[in-house]
């Protein structure tokens, strides 16, 4: 717990100096104190709550979509041969379009609004999930399939009770990659597109000059990214915690 | 290749159908009416020129009109005339430049009212060509054969700068234009990465404030008062809610005459919609906001933007502006 937060704070002091010092203009970008201190009037004031709102519905939506649509077809493609070898040209030709691509087709579509982010969200994280669950399936112990088989379990039962259970840590894994890529890429349709929320915040100071908010933005938006990694790495501790990858080595 | 070119048909089509599930549920198309009141959508730039329009707002001119308006902050021109063009806005706070461009290129667009004008004298303008503190550059002719940042090519600025430098008799090919985005233009100055920047508030104020030079000031060059920009909507919006576009009209035009009558209240609303730190809103410039719409100076304007290849092809004036606007 000390290290990370001595990192931290070596961070904030470098940021600090750069601009004390003046190796970057004070006018350029304004010194960690002063965007620390505008991130707690910040904290103070309702409109900064309600885009963080605006951001975490894009997020929790995109993302949403992508584990709706990701997991269900991960476990199709990935338990069948013949659909995983039609498929995965495809998936190889969409998977690596950048969202941020497809921000016009987005705007022409679904306009300026919470649709456009939430389409590109679900679009960029629905890939990460979808690869995944299709590995997961695809690594799944071929001796418990055969003795789930030998044991007279139907396709669905088997599909239920083996490849589910051994595909989790894997999904798991796809849905902290993909809550990571649903931010950023709701954060970036705020930025680009103008969509209610910390994005447009961002570029609303940055328009105004004001770069102490900008930048206290800036803070805000990592520590957004971060508490969301806390929150779903913490999950995939409860729902994983049969899981060699997170039981304690005894000895 | 012929594999490719279908996997991208493949991948457009189910595109689409996704979209298509998304429908069309955005509170488009002159949005819904719900007690007498109906929500119009607004694209803006978060920039103090539309200052009129929330101070209309706040004074209840569109209320008293029977509309809410639902301000939607977009980042440039073009991108407000494709939310109007997809029906995401209904109205938009924008430049006549990319206006009567996207109407040239045959996009249902239309003025539904004036909206801000540069100043009547170059000492009150609120875009300016800036040099750096100590530059050698100081009046129109020293901007021979040097680098100016606009925030886009093939935009306004490359127009204004061009016929502007072209009265003064400054040859207008000899300049390098650089795009860069205005809150990033001090920085370049600073750093010499151009020689003089083109800036609108509040950029132009912290500049002038750190020691910088104004160099030239392309609008009133070009003529005292001239337009900048334009309350538009579309074609369709006029032939369907034509009502609203005539009640959305007579409500910019009359938060327009207070904010020009009341130039303190309109300035205390800056902060509010954007984020100009309040110190520095107190003091920048203030464009001016006539309601009426300036056809000669409009017909200038278009002239220099053909003739900088900014616009291709050039609408007539009564394409581009509705017949019910002043």
């Amino acid at each position: 717990m000390i290290a990370p937060l001595a990192a931290v704070a070596v961070l904030l002091v470098l940021w600090e100096l750069v601009v004390r010092v003046g190796i970057v203009a004070e006018s350029n970008i304004p010194p960690a104190s002063a965007a620390l201190s505008e991130l707690l009037n910040q904290f103070g004031d309702g409109a900064f709550w309600s885009a963080v709102g605006s951001t975490l519905e894009g997020w929790a939506a995109g993302l949403g979509i992508a584990i709706a649509l990701g997991v269900p077809l991960g476990l199709l493609i990935g338990s069948s041969r013949w659909a995983y070898r039609g498929l995965r040209v495809p998936i190889e030709f969409l998977r690596p379009i950048p969202s941020v691509a497809l921000i016009p087709l987005a705007v022409l579509i679904y306009g300026q609004g919470l649709q456009s982010k939430v389409f590109l969200a679900a679009f960029a994280s629905f890939w990460p999930l979808l690869i995944q669950t299709i590995y997961g399936v695809q690594d799944v112990d071929p001796v418990a399939t055969d003795t789930a088989r030998s044991f007279g379990l139907g396709r669905l039962e088997r599909m239920w009770r083996v490849t589910v259970p051994s595909a989790v840590p894997y999904i798991a894994t796809g849905i902290r990659i993909s809550s990571a890529v649903a931010l950023i890429l709701a954060v970036t349709a705020e930025l680009v597109i103008g969509a209610a929320g910390l994005g447009r915040e961002i570029n609303v100071a940055r328009s105004g000059g004001n770069l102490d908010v900008m930048y206290a933005l800036i803070v805000a938006t990592g520590l957004l990214g971060w508490l969301l990694n806390l929150a779903t790495s913490a999950g995939e501790r409860r729902v994983l915690h049969w899981h060699p990858s997170q039981r304690g080595v005894l000895t | 290749m012929r594999m490719q070119r279908v996997l991208a048909a493949m991948a457009a089509a189910a595109l689409l159908a996704v979209a298509g599930c998304g429908g069309d549920s955005g509170s488009s198309g002159g949005g819904g009416s719900k007690g007498g009141i109906t929500k119009v959508k607004v694209g803006v730039l978060p920039i103090s020129n539309v200052a009129p329009l929330y101070l209309g707002m706040k004074k209840g001119f569109f209320k008293a009109e029977g509309l809410q308006v639902e301000p939607s902050i977009g980042q440039s021109g073009n991108e407000l005339v494709t939310g109007m063009v997809s029906g995401s806005t209904d109205f938009a706070f924008l430049g006549y430049t990319p206006l009567m461009s996207a109407r040239g290129q045959g996009l249902p667009v239309k003025v539904v009212a004036n909206a801000d004008n540069g100043a009547e004298t170059a000492k009150d303008e609120w875009t300016l060509l800036l040099s750096k503190k100590g530059s050698p550059i100081k009046k129109p002719a020293d901007l021979a054969g040097k680098t100016i940042a606009v925030n886009a090519l093939k935009g306004v600025g490359e127009v204004e700068i061009k016929a502007a430098l072209d009265k003064r008799g400054v040859d207008p090919n000899s300049i390098k234009l650089l795009e860069i985005p205005f809150p990033e233009m001090p920085a370049a100055l600073d750093k010499g990465r151009v020689d003089v920047i083109w800036a609108p508030e509040p950029f132009l104020t912290t500049v002038l404030d750190a020691g910088g030079q104004a160099v030239e000031a392309p609008l009133t060059t070009l003529g005292s008062k001239f337009p900048n920009g334009t309350y538009g909507t579309t074609e369709k919006e006029i032939a369907q809610h034509k009502d609203v576009v005539q009640a959305f009209a007579r409500a910019i035009n009359k938060s327009s005459d207070y904010a020009t009558s009341h130039p303190d209240e309109a300035r205390a609303t800056i902060p509010t919609f954007t984020k100009i730190p309040p110190a520095v809103a107190k003091k920048i410039r203030l464009p001016l906001w006539p309601t009426t719409i300036d056809r000669a100076k409009l017909q200038t304007l278009l002239g220099f933007a053909v003739k900088y290849k900014v616009i291709e092809k050039p609408p007539s004036l009564d394409d581009v502006i509705w017949e019910g606007a002043k």
